[in-house]
């Protein structure tokens, strides 16, 4: 019985590994191309004939040269890598803080126009980032703050996304928690810090993830605000390598893909409840 | 639940080791860069020729025996194209060589070229466009 039960299960099973290999692929070639010489990297990439292309991903000769040439030959690659670390730090941290607090306004403070004033918020979510990028050049340039990491910064911890996350979430705690607190003398900084962060944990962990990857990714606003190509982040720079380094492409990846990894796997517990009270005590 | 502790914990430490590794590489980029990068001695391209008459068609000089580089019939040599920190950018360039003695080798090459100067010992294999420190003239 247990067994036919199990068997019955085999398809399901299947077509779960079949979809997970799909989406894992592109990882997983990333991964072999970057264990390959820049020799076998260019071969495998040079469509300039028109038959078929096979793909290899076992190397016909194991190669760190990739990495070694990213690591020890090519400090570029490294600082960009860390202008990618200043520009989603802070984006990050702020983008959270900024959030967190105006949910908190929108979601369980009572002021005239709140409602009206969180629609013109939300249209801020429908406009692209190529729209809004022209006027936050101009705001910039007269702020004296182009080509600064803090161009791309500034503008980036305000996200209408971010608030409309942390108000769902928000509006999970009862409003009874809040009144209590207040008739015992809790001053709303005091109700925001003890009742209300605890409790959105799980918001504040999805967002930072999804502000993080957000952010990590930009290729628009330093390519539309910095001058100087040395304030690029790896994004960019990746984005424009040429046939010549395509081999560093893929240990690039590599090394550009461990952080938001990283930190997935740190926040994932709390990933799955973003709508959920967090503090069950 | 102690497994996935152990694991979190293994992980953190991981991606702090990892950006710690990065950051030591990335200050240090610059020493690493030039210890790994190939020596070479260079010579300036005289103009001149073996035979030792004056010289009458353009872009024909004299060049160390040893910097002239000869593959599958096709003779070349890497001029330097130098940076303010004794290092340089080589480029590979290809000449056509006309006669020879125990020291130099008469060449004809792009005009363009005459006034730089050209490798004639490596510490290792060069490639057209490598970065190399230049260690005596």
């Amino acid at each position: 019985m247990k067994k036919l039960k199990k068997l019955k299960k085999l398809p399901k099973y299947i077509l779960l590994a079949a979809i997970a290999a799909f989406f894992l692929f592109p990882v997983i070639y990333m991964l072999a191309m970057s264990v390959m010489t820049s020799e076998e990297v260019s071969r495998i990439l040079d469509f300039s004939s028109d038959g078929f292309k096979s793909i290899d991903l076992i190397p016909q000769v194991f190669s760190l040269e990739q990495y070694y040439q990213v690591f020890f030959r090519r400090a570029d690659y490294l600082l960009e890598f860390w202008n990618s670390i200043i520009i989603t730090v802070p984006t990050v941290i702020g983008q959270t803080v900024v959030c967190a607090l105006a949910a908190f306004a929108f979601g369980k403070l009572e002021f005239p126009g709140r409602d009206k004033l969180f629609f013109v918020y939300i249209i801020l979510l429908i406009l692209p980032t190529q729209v809004t990028l022209v006027p936050n050049y101009i705001v910039l340039n007269n702020m004296g703050l182009l080509n600064s990491f803090l161009a791309v910064i500034l503008p980036g911890m305000f996200s209408a996304f971010g608030v409309c996350l942390l108000r769902q979430s928000v509006r999970y705690i009862p409003d009874a928690f809040i009144e209590a607190a207040r008739m015992d003398g809790a001053s709303y900084i005091n109700i925001f810090l003890k009742i209300i962060l605890p409790q959105i944990k799980g918001g504040l962990v999805t967002l930072f993830l999804l502000c993080f990857i957000d952010n990590y990714n930009l290729i628009e606003q330093p390519l539309a605000y910095f001058n100087d190509s040395e304030k690029y982040p790896l994004a960019v720079t990746m984005s424009e390598i040429g046939v010549n380094d395509a081999g560093i492409v893929f240990a690039c990846g590599v090394m550009f893909m461990i952080p938001p990894l990283l930190i997935y796997y740190i926040g994932q517990d709390d990933v799955s409840s973003p709508f959920t009270l967090s503090d069950k005590g | 639940m102690k497994k996935k502790s152990k694991l979190k914990k293994a992980i953190i430490i991981f991606g702090i080791t990892f950006l710690a590794v990065v950051a030591v590489l990335t200050y240090f980029a610059g020493t690493i860069e030039y210890m790994l990068l190939p020596r070479v001695s260079v010579a300036n391209i005289e103009s001149g020729q073996i035979s030792g008459e004056p010289v009458t068609e353009q872009g024909v000089c004299l060049v160390p025996n040893m910097s002239v580089v000869e593959s599958d019939g096709i003779a070349y040599i890497f001029i330097l194209y130098p940076r303010e920190d004794n290092t340089a950018y080589i480029e590979e360039v290809n000449v056509q060589v006309r006669d020879r003695n125990n020291m130099y080798c008469e060449i004809k090459l792009d005009p363009t070229f005459t006034s730089y100067s050209v490798v004639y010992e490596t510490s290792r294999d060069l490639v057209n466009g490598d970065k190399v420190v230049v260690e005596a003239n």
